[in-house]
């Protein structure tokens, strides 16, 4: 009947009427039977024939199977830090959320199964690890991903692994570089060997400088090929990361230069005793064909002599402690007698980059204790116990790097005593990180803190970046409250 | 609106194991936040929840209160009546709750030991608890002016009479509508009903005029709006032929009819019919917006009696949300339904603290019965869109993308609701059977709650 209905409403009344077929409820024939319009008894047979479809709707009948979640093996996390899940989800308090989900990694729990949802399609940000966020979804988040396309990427890995190279974008190709590099050193340069000529010049650049981690001896082929790369920049890289491998032709060269122009002397001091000094020669013409590698000729700084200019970027590539053993000397000495020269100011971004390069603990220490100091990586050469006197050294110069540098993955509480500081500096100059900056911050303030946190908080000056500070130092409480209520 | 957020109950709502609960206890974490009128103010209560952002903070059997340190000189002052929940602060905020009652409740909720027990009441709170206090009393007591009932009689001749006259126009264009066919329908769907629309409005048919807004709902690109449309017009004509035939149909059709044509029963009069006393548990609350004017839609569920009732409440533009009642929240009420042949409607008269209680449900398992149930009131009204439903021991089933709901008997619904709720549902039960509460609409299974080992979420909120 209903078919009949539907027909007769789309081409209307005036060109089809419902026929009521044979054995149809008695209804339809006495609404026929009405004296009235065709309109009032179509639209009364219509209602009549819908409402019978409805009240006498039967459920279905599917032949369909859902397989059942596993159960969980995993301790599922509840109380007050499912409560935090939820709102830091909810907010979309990344800081928060990337906390927590360290901590439950930490406590090897899984969130509970109504979060799962939630949680996955934060996976399917480029932000988080999708590993660890799969991980604390558990057995619920497996059995999900197999059901839903959206999410099967997150079980599979990165759209089809085997295509990304070919047909990924670019962030994708390169942090599958960036992986393969980690795994297998190797199989990256042979990748990039094959299929570097195909990219265009951008493209070689981006990927030629995913080598510098783990670069080694086995690459200097490959780069040496790229020293005649058409693009400059690429040729410039490719040059530059082969001085830095030790015992690449090109390094060696820039050690048998530099050792020509070095000479550590022993001088007679005050008539008794003898001090040795390091002397750069400023007769000694280097090979013309170091210009061709990466070495410039003259500073563009004014008063910095050519030659001194010269052995300070040969230095900078070239290991402390080989360069301390040729020369015979120590390389705690071998520092200070840099430093000592005439010419240490013009060395110091070199003997720096060394340090930093090669992690040299007493170059570090010994550029570290000037207090002078820029690079923050110089602290990488330390342990992390030894790095405490100088990390307030960095602060006025570019607070951004040393937060980014303090605040690591690991949530490791700062020392009761460089908060007190990196607070105090931050109550004068409020707005050196950003809001973000602050709360990642009070994740690693301890606990010992908060009286003084509670003395900026309830500073009654109503100055601008008090007040802003003021408002920092309260979240920062209430953070610094939620970790201690984690414990 | 946080229309979507899942809730969490740490008590087991189906099976109704219901643990000794006390008036204090009830708001949980999840509860509060419900409260708040928008998201920001969530999020804001939320950061205010901790003991360092009070100056101090202390509780009794019949309130909370607290001063919380804000941007100003002097903190703020804030109190909660838990008797009958409310909030008030002395904060500028125009959000009711503000952050302030939220956060103090949030706190209450987490930290128990933040709060100092302390009988006697500060100037600010008992001021305000017995003024509240005096509303109430005289709310009860208010006497209804004595009408005009000459004036009156004569608005509702009027009245009568300009329904009669739309209704007749409303016939006389469903007629014509049917004659030309609904073929051409799609090509000008949101504009083909706009002079009716407005005829009904002035006509003092707002019920009418609702019906025919309600057209733009049908997805005009689906296959089967066909039969949506034609289910909407024929039911259009059929309530105004049963307004035609009111003298000869029972008083409580004749109600029907009335109330979907527009005409309104005073709450006044509502609230004098007979009550149903009982101990109620919230079943869902959601919120939806049509023309600057948000509708509350509150399920509650008689544990004694078995009974649904809908709490409806309109709130027009930023009008602060007057019905503090979260998911899952338990009440002690007498409540009166409006009068229909399938009383669902309905008011709280009286609300008092709760008192546990251990009860049984009896819930069917099988849809067979749930469709019985519909049969059966579309029997009593055929213009009913909302039927509420409980079943238990259902399990979810996918097929060709889409999500079922299947029984015990292996016997399939199909869901209603939107694809991240399902997925939601599927997560929370695992595949394995559930409990659940839905609302059966335009033939499909709308779910707002389901629950599962002793622990539930609110799909809706």
């Amino acid at each position: 009947m209903n078919t009949e209905i539907l027909k007769a409403a789309l081409l209307g009344t005036d060109r089809h009427m419902p026929e009521i077929p044979k054995g149809a409820p008695e209804v339809y024939a006495k609404i026929h039977a009405l004296p009235t319009s065709k309109e009032d008894r179509f639209l009364k047979m219509a209602f009549v024939s819908l409402l019978y479809e409805e009240a006498g709707a039967k459920p279905l009948v599917i032949d369909s199977h859902l397989p059942e979640c596993p159960p969980e093996p995993q301790a599922v996390v509840t109380g007050q830090l499912a409560g935090w899940v939820q709102s830091a989800l909810a907010d979309q308090n990344d800081v928060l959320l990337a906390f927590l989900i360290f901590r439950i990694l930490q406590r090897n729990e899984v969130i509970q199964p109504q979060l799962v949802t939630a949680m996955l399609d934060k996976a399917l940000e480029k932000k988080y690890d999708k590993q660890k966020l799969l991980s604390i979804c558990g057995t619920t988040g497996q059995w999900l991903c197999n059901l839903n396309p959206r999410w099967r990427v997150l079980r599979d890995g990165t759209e089809e692994d085997e295509n990304v190279w070919e047909t990924g974008s670019m962030e994708n190709r390169k942090a599958f570089l960036s992986a393969l590099r980690r795994t297998d050193p190797s199989a990256a340069t042979t990748l990039l060997e094959n299929t570097l000529p195909q990219e265009n010049a951008n493209n070689r650049l981006a990927f030629l400088q995913l080598l510098h981690d783990g670069l080694s001896l086995a690459d200097e082929p490959f780069l040496q090929k790229l020293v005649t790369d058409k693009s400059q920049k690429v040729k410039e890289t490719a040059i530059g990361m082969l001085r830095q491998i030790q015992g690449s032709a090109i390094n060696r060269h820039h050690l048998d230069c530099l050792l020509s122009m070095l000479q550590v002397r022993e001088e007679r001091h005050l008539l008794i005793t003898k001090k040795k000094k390091v002397v750069i020669a400023g007769d000694v013409t280097p090979d013309e064909s170091i210009f061709k590698t990466g070495i410039e000729k003259i500073s563009t700084e004014k008063g910095v002599q050519d030659h001194v200019f010269i052995a300070g970027q040969l230095l900078s590539a070239i290991d402390p402690a080989l360069l301390s053993s040729r020369l015979n000397i120590t390389d705690q000495e071998l520092i200070i007698l840099f430093l000592e020269h005439p010419a240490a100011k013009a060395l110091l971004p070199f003997l720096t980059s060394a340090a930093v390069q090669f992690k040299c603990k007493s170059w570090a220490l010994a550029l570290l204790h000037r207090g002078d100091a820029r690079d923050i990586r110089l602290l990488n050469a330390l342990a992390p116990s030894e790095r405490l006197p100088f990390y307030l050294q960095f602060l006025n110069g570019n607070a951004a790097n040393l937060f980014a540098y303090l605040l690591d993955d690991t949530y490791a509480l700062l020392p009761e005593r460089l908060a007190e500081q990196l607070l105090d500096h931050l109550s004068k100059f409020p707005y050196h990180i950003t809001q973000v900056t602050y709360q990642r911050l009070a994740l690693q303030l301890p606990v010992g803190i908060m009286p003084i946190l509670k003395k900026y908080a309830d500073d009654p000056r109503q100055d601008y970046q008090l007040r802003y500070f003021k408002n920092q130092a309260s979240e920062m409480m209430r953070m610094v409250e939620l970790r201690k209520n984690m414990a | 609106m946080h229309i979507y957020r899942n809730l969490f109950l740490a008590m087991s709502i189906f099976g109704f194991r219901i643990r000794e609960i006390i008036q204090l206890m009830q708001y949980t974490r999840e509860q509060i936040l419900q409260l708040a009128p928008d998201d920001a103010s969530a999020k804001a209560g939320r950061q205010l929840a901790t003991k360092t952002k009070w100056v101090n903070a202390h509780y009794n059997a019949a309130a909370l209160w607290g001063e919380c340190q804000g941007s100003g000189k002097n903190p703020y002052q804030t109190a909660i009546d838990l008797t009958n929940i409310a909030f008030k602060c002395s904060c500028p905020s125009r959000k009711f709750p503000c952050k302030h009652g939220l956060g103090l409740f949030l706190l209450y909720a987490e930290d128990r030991a933040a709060f100092t027990a302390s009988e006697e009441l500060p100037a600010y709170v008992a001021e305000w608890l017995s003024k509240r206090q005096v509303r109430e009393t005289t709310r009860e007591t208010k006497q209804e002016k004595p009408a005009d009932e000459s004036a009156r009689a004569k608005r509702a001749e009027s009245r009568e009479k300009k329904v009669s006259g739309g209704m007749e126009e409303l016939r006389a264009w469903l007629g014509d509508v049917m004659r030309a066919g609904i073929a051409h329908v799609p090509q000008q769907a949101y504009q083909f009903h706009n002079n009716i629309t407005a005829r009904m409005v002035d006509a003092q048919a707002g019920g009418l005029a609702n019906r025919l807004r309600q057209i733009n709902q049908i997805n005009f690109f689906e296959e089967g709006w066909q039969k949506q449309l034609l289910k909407r017009l024929s039911a259009l004509y059929m309530i105004s032929e049963g307004y035609h035939n009111r003298d000869n149909l029972p008083a409580s059709t004749v109600q029907d009819i009335t109330t979907l044509i527009g005409w309104t029963i005073p709450k006044e009069e509502v609230l004098q019919t007979q009550a149903v006393t009982d101990h109620w548990i919230v079943l869902s609350v959601t919120m939806s917006e049509e023309s600057n004017v948000t509708t509350e839609r509150i399920w509650l569920y008689g544990l004694g009696t078995n009974r649904f009732a809908l709490l409806l409440n309109f709130y027009a533009g930023n009008q602060p949300y007057q019905t503090m009642l979260a998911p899952g929240i338990q009440i002690d009420a007498d409540i009166v339904y409006y009068p229909s042949s399938v009383p669902t409607r309905a008011l709280i008269r009286e609300q008092r603290p709760v008192s546990s209680r251990a009860t049984q449900a009896a819930i069917p398992n099988s849809f067979s019965e749930i469709y019985n149930n519909i049969s059966s009131v579309l029997s009593q009204n055929p213009f009913t869109e909302q039927i509420p439903f409980m079943i238990e021991d259902v399990k979810a089933m996918f097929t060709n993308g889409r999500l079922f709901v299947t029984d015990l008997e292996g016997l399939s619904v199909p869901l209603l609701n939107p694809e991240d709720e399902c997925w939601n549902m599927l997560a929370f039960s695992g595949g394995r059977p559930f409990s659940a509460f839905g609302v059966y609409e335009q033939g499909q299974f709308d779910l707002h709650f389901i629950s599962a080992a002793r622990q539930g979420i609110f799909l809706k909120s």
